[in-house]
């Protein structure tokens, strides 16, 4: 069974990852790319787009250490605010309008 | 205990935190998420992130967005490692970047250093409040 990375891993795995999405992929990304997912394997440098391409780096090397961002041209969407509440019998979604 | 560190995404400053989603098969999704205290619930995830991990589905939840329009959010189980904790929890379906909202959080002091950067921590309160 693979071991999970620590606290202490897990924080250097994503100062790692940020600094290279920083510094090589982010501007080498376009606007096609919005929404897409980036792993980066943040000893070698490697990376690819997608879940396909995710699967294909972990079975390459299933000990590698990913790192994974959401690749987003306009900032995210927060919920402002929002709050979740279960399902009242007199709601209109916006999807059946 | 830091969590994460502030970061500029997109020229906007961004309380991000580092969490392991575990999966099914071994798979796991280390991601970055963006703190938001407007979310009541725990974590988001893309679809294509959920099917990876192959999470079982919760149901789904409604919520009234900024718009005042209602969306249905399809809803997930989950295993995190957050903060040097193993947890059980719940995430909802969001095709963006994933946000961690005040109920992973509830409980803990919160603290952030809004610089770039900066340290964002998290740590067990030693007090009621008052």
């Amino acid at each position: 069974m693979r071991r999970h990375p620590t606290h202490e891993e897990i924080m250097e795995i994503g100062d790692l990852g940020h600094e290279i999405y920083e510094r090589d992929i982010e501007s080498r990304l376009s606007e096609a790319d919005h929404g897409k997912l980036i792993a980066i394997n943040v000893d070698t440098g490697d990376w690819v787009i997608g879940i396909d391409g995710l699967r294909a780096m972990d079975a390459d090397n299933p000990d590698a250490r990913i790192y994974n961002v959401v690749h987003t041209e306009e900032p995210t969407m927060g919920f402002g605010g929002a709050s979740f509440f279960d399902e009242p019998e007199d709601v209109t979604l916006a999807s059946d309008r | 205990m830091r969590v994460g560190t502030v970061q500029l995404v997109r020229g906007r400053l961004r309380p991000i935190v580092r969490v392991l989603v575990l999966g099914q098969n071994n798979a796991s999704w280390l991601c970055r998420a963006t703190v938001d205290t407007g979310f009541s619930e725990h974590l988001t995830l893309p679809g294509d992130v959920i099917n990876y991990l192959g999470l079982q589905p919760a149901g789904s939840t409604l919520s009234r967005l900024a718009n005042d329009e209602i969306q249905r959010f399809e809803r997930y189980h989950a295993e995190i490692f957050f903060g040097g904790h193993f947890r059980n929890t719940q995430v909802h379906r969001t095709e963006t970047e994933s946000l961690m909202g005040m109920s992973l959080i509830s409980g803990n002091i919160i603290k952030i250093d809004a610089r770039v950067g900066g340290a964002v921590e998290m740590e067990a309160p030693q007090n009621p409040v008052q």
